[in-house]
């Protein structure tokens, strides 16, 4: 389908390529994985693959598309045979409305009324929008938007499918609909997918080709297994991204196997130990009894009670609209409640979106105007989180990890004692969320609490001291991570379900040793 | 007659609108004005169910009724003094009748909104002018997607210590616009990807021109015809001042209410009896 030769790109502003000397085949009705780290080049490529996306700055060598330049081929063609998805959910929407969404390429494209209406019903009955259909498109929760701004792509009747990390700002649910609607869509339609994604887990199986890039460049191809392979026999950090299944074969020197029931076979037949981190807990900082808090008639927190010790991180995770981003307001102050939050120490609430706490244009200043008077600390804090070259960048230029540490130091500065945090790790890749857990860990030696909220299974086993799962306006079975994700049957990561019921289950793929 | 209009055609909803705007807004006489107070407020007790919802618009007639014999003394009937200054009874009447006159049409606005959506207004210039139909419809989506960022902005600003408000407005205005810059990005990328601009636009609605709909603009342009020609003929001078001359009420003029009554309450005689119970 696509035939990249020798392609190498340098931003119009930037001193370095963003790709260089990248060859690649996509054979036709495949589905191609582009893997790699936040700043890899991921998103470069791709917008190589559509003409209309081309970004500014040097280009060289070529692009075919169906064996002739991309360059050459018809803009109608062009707009209707190449679809491509964005990121951001939200901010890719057009219209008001979702079937003024979906009908607003075919009415660019200037197809008569009969065969949009007909083209637009078939869509939403396939992708079965019925229910949305006539709803205000910037109500619908960040999965069904999702859904709707591939649907408005599919209605154009597309051969190509080029998706930007489309399931890194989805909760674990939308997530799952998404990537098995696309896995439907590409067998069905025999349409080639070409996806750029940095968490795999789900999608590296789905794959009939994986391009792995580093720097701007192609560091493997070949099919899952190979690339596997290939990592395998080499120190990478692009490791820790992998399946859990993936990473757990590797941790008991397997071939990689996706298959669950194979790792368990081997897994009971070895021995092991398990790592885990040692926990002091200190006093009560926080303790909240008997709060209620609800939109109107919909009761969202009903007689929830928890207590937060000092130097504790607390995780509470959840499925969407339980209510954990209510709570957090609560806590923050932001919304009105019943009930007792006893608190003497500084709360400080860290949205979902880092984006809203920037106020200047550059981040040095941004933090400045935060941490006045406190140089030092700022000081300290900048290198803890590894953000000194950045200074100097527009916040809005930093990637999605470094936003988050940037809006962390900033928050920090406000000397609070205890750390609010709504989804930390949405749309990061697991390099730099473990990043961001790690300095959040180091921070608790200081005295620092934090509270978090998330989808984010992995991220909580490994760095929470306590676990609860947001339920019906409560917070139920509250416990340290090794027994809540083992204890949970359905809501765990996948190393507990693959190890469950053995002597030792194993939660995450880090926190075990083999003997 | 919810359905009735939830049903109706763009252009025919439009009519309707229209035509009982120009003549609530133009009144003059009344026994028009009452008619059609008469009519508007059954008409907008239909959609509320709440008596206390009214008080806003007795209280404009209230206001306008006491305030013009302040300012005007006209008129040779006089009531009483206040100070030195005589309030008149044609004055107060007067008053009264511009405060009915403003209520209905405030009352026809209200139902007005409930039923002339911004896709109402696209289908119907989206053909002449397809651009400014986008617009219209990106705005739409962009506003509340604004304000729900300016809020988050606004609570999160908060909790970092106090500062005046114009210097809080000031600030989350600047972090306002850097975000609907940094944003639309990605919205222009996605309608240059979707061929924004490629051909001459479609416009894809939701509308179906029926025979029902040209006859019920039929019965709107008709009953504009007849209540014009009343108004033209009869009901478009009434002199309040110096003083208030009533003919008396004859059968013609029975008529001509009746048929203002037929215009605004048109959508009652909905044909099909299902329109009616909803």
């Amino acid at each position: 389908m696509f035939q990249i030769k020798k392609l190498s790109f340098q931003y119009a502003l930037s001193t370095v390529p963003a790709l260089r000397n990248v060859t690649l085949e996509i054979p036709e009705e495949s589905f191609t994985l582009v893997a790699g780290l936040s700043g890899s080049g991921k998103t470069t490529l791709l917008r190589h693959l559509k003409k209309e996306l081309f970004p500014q700055g040097k280009r060289e060598g070529e692009i075919f598309y169906r064996g002739s330049s991309i360059e050459d081929l018809k803009p109608e063609n062009s707009v209707s045979e190449i679809a491509y998805l964005f990121q951001n959910p939200a901010h890719q929407i057009v219209m008001d409305t979702v079937w003024h969404e979906i009908a607003f390429g075919l009415e660019n494209m200037g197809m008569p009324y009969e065969q949009m209406k007909r083209n637009v019903a078939e869509i939403v009955n396939y992708f079965d929008l019925q229910d949305i259909y006539d709803c205000d498109i910037q109500k619908l929760s960040g999965g069904q938007q999702q859904m709707v701004n591939l649907a408005a792509l599919m209605a154009m009747h597309p051969k190509v499918l080029i998706l930007d990390e489309p399931a890194a700002q989805l909760d674990p649910i939308g997530r799952k609909n998404f990537l098995s609607m696309i896995e439907k869509l590409q067998k069905e339609f025999q349409i080639t997918v070409v996806m750029a994604a940095h968490n795999l887990e789900d999608v590296m199986e789905m794959a009939d080709q994986c391009v792995f890039m580093k720097h701007g460049e192609i560091q493997t191809v070949g099919t899952v297994k190979e690339t596997i392979s290939y990592f395998y026999q080499q120190e990478d950090v692009i490791k820790e991204t992998f399946p859990q299944a993936i990473r757990l074969s590797e941790t008991f020197g397997m071939k990689p196997i996706f298959s669950m029931g194979e790792i368990r076979n081997v897994i009971s037949n070895c021995s092991y130990e398990l790592v885990s981190q040692k926990r002091d807990s200190g006093q009560t900082v926080l303790k909240v009894s008997h709060l209620y808090a609800d939109y109107g008639k919909k009761k969202v927190l009903d007689n929830l009670s928890l207590c937060l010790k000092k130097q504790e991180m607390f995780a509470v995770v959840g499925a969407n609209g339980s209510g954990k981003t209510t709570f957090l307001k609560c806590l923050a102050g932001q919304m009105q409640y019943d009930g007792k939050i006893k608190c003497r120490k500084k709360m400080v609430y860290l949205p979902q979106d880092p984006t809203v706490l920037f106020v200047k244009d550059r981040l040095e200043d941004d933090l400045q105007e935060a941490g006045n008077g406190q140089e030092a600390w700022m000081e300290s804090l900048i290198d803890l989180c590894d953000l000194r070259e950045k200074l100097d960048s527009h916040p809005y230029d930093l990637s999605g990890g470094q936003q988050q540490m940037a809006a962390l130091i900033k928050v920090l500065l406000a000397k609070p004692d205890i750390l609010l945090l709504d989804e930390p790790t949405k749309g990061l890749d697991r390099i730099h969320s473990r990043k961001f857990g790690k300095v959040l860990r180091k921070l608790l030696k200081d005295g620092l609490s934090v509270l978090f909220v998330s989808h984010d299974l992995e991220f909580a086993a490994e760095f929470a001291d306590r676990t609860g799962m947001m339920f019906d306006g409560r917070i139920e079975g509250i416990d340290v991570p090794e027994m809540f994700f083992v204890k949970n049957y359905f809501y765990t990561t996948t190393s507990a379900k693959i190890t469950r019921d053995m002597e030792q289950p194993i939660i995450l793929p880090e926190k075990v040793r083999c003997l | 007659m919810k359905k009735a209009l939830k049903r109706m055609h763009p252009l025919g909803l439009l009519l309707y609108f229209a035509g009982i705007f120009l003549f609530s807004m133009w009144s003059r006489h009344p026994w028009m004005t009452g008619v059609q107070s008469i009519c508007l407020c059954i008409l907008y007790f239909y959609h509320e169910n709440s008596l206390r919802r009214i008080f806003p618009f007795l209280g404009v007639v209230f206001i306008a009724a006491i305030t013009n014999p302040l300012f005007v003394q006209r008129g040779i009937t006089i009531l009483f003094y206040i100070g030195s200054l005589p309030v008149t009874l044609e004055a107060l009447l007067y008053g009264l009748h511009y405060g009915c006159l403003l209520m209905n049409v405030l009352l026809l606005f209200s139902v007005f909104q409930r039923y002339f959506r911004c896709e109402h207004w696209i289908y119907l210039f989206g053909s002449t002018f397809p651009k400014l139909g986008v617009m219209f419809s990106m705005a739409v989506g962009l506003l509340p997607k604004y304000k729900k960022q300016a809020k988050l902005m606004i609570d999160t600003q908060k909790q970092f210590g106090k500062e005046s408000p114009i210097r809080r407005a000031m600030k989350i205005f600047s972090m306002e616009t850097t975000w609907a810059f940094e944003t639309s990005m990605d919205q222009l990328d996605s309608m240059n990807a979707r061929g924004y601009g490629l051909k001459k636009r479609t416009h894809f609605h939701l509308f179906q021109f029926e025979r029902k709909d040209a006859l019920c603009i039929l019965e709107v342009l008709v009953l504009c015809l007849i209540n014009g020609y009343g108004y033209i003929k009869l009901y478009s001078k009434f002199y309040f001042y110096p003083m208030i001359l009533w003919n008396p009420m004859g059968i013609r003029d029975v008529v001509f209410m009746i048929f203002m009554a037929m215009q605004i309450l048109l959508p009652f005689f909905g044909r099909e009896g299902s329109y009616v119970s909803d």
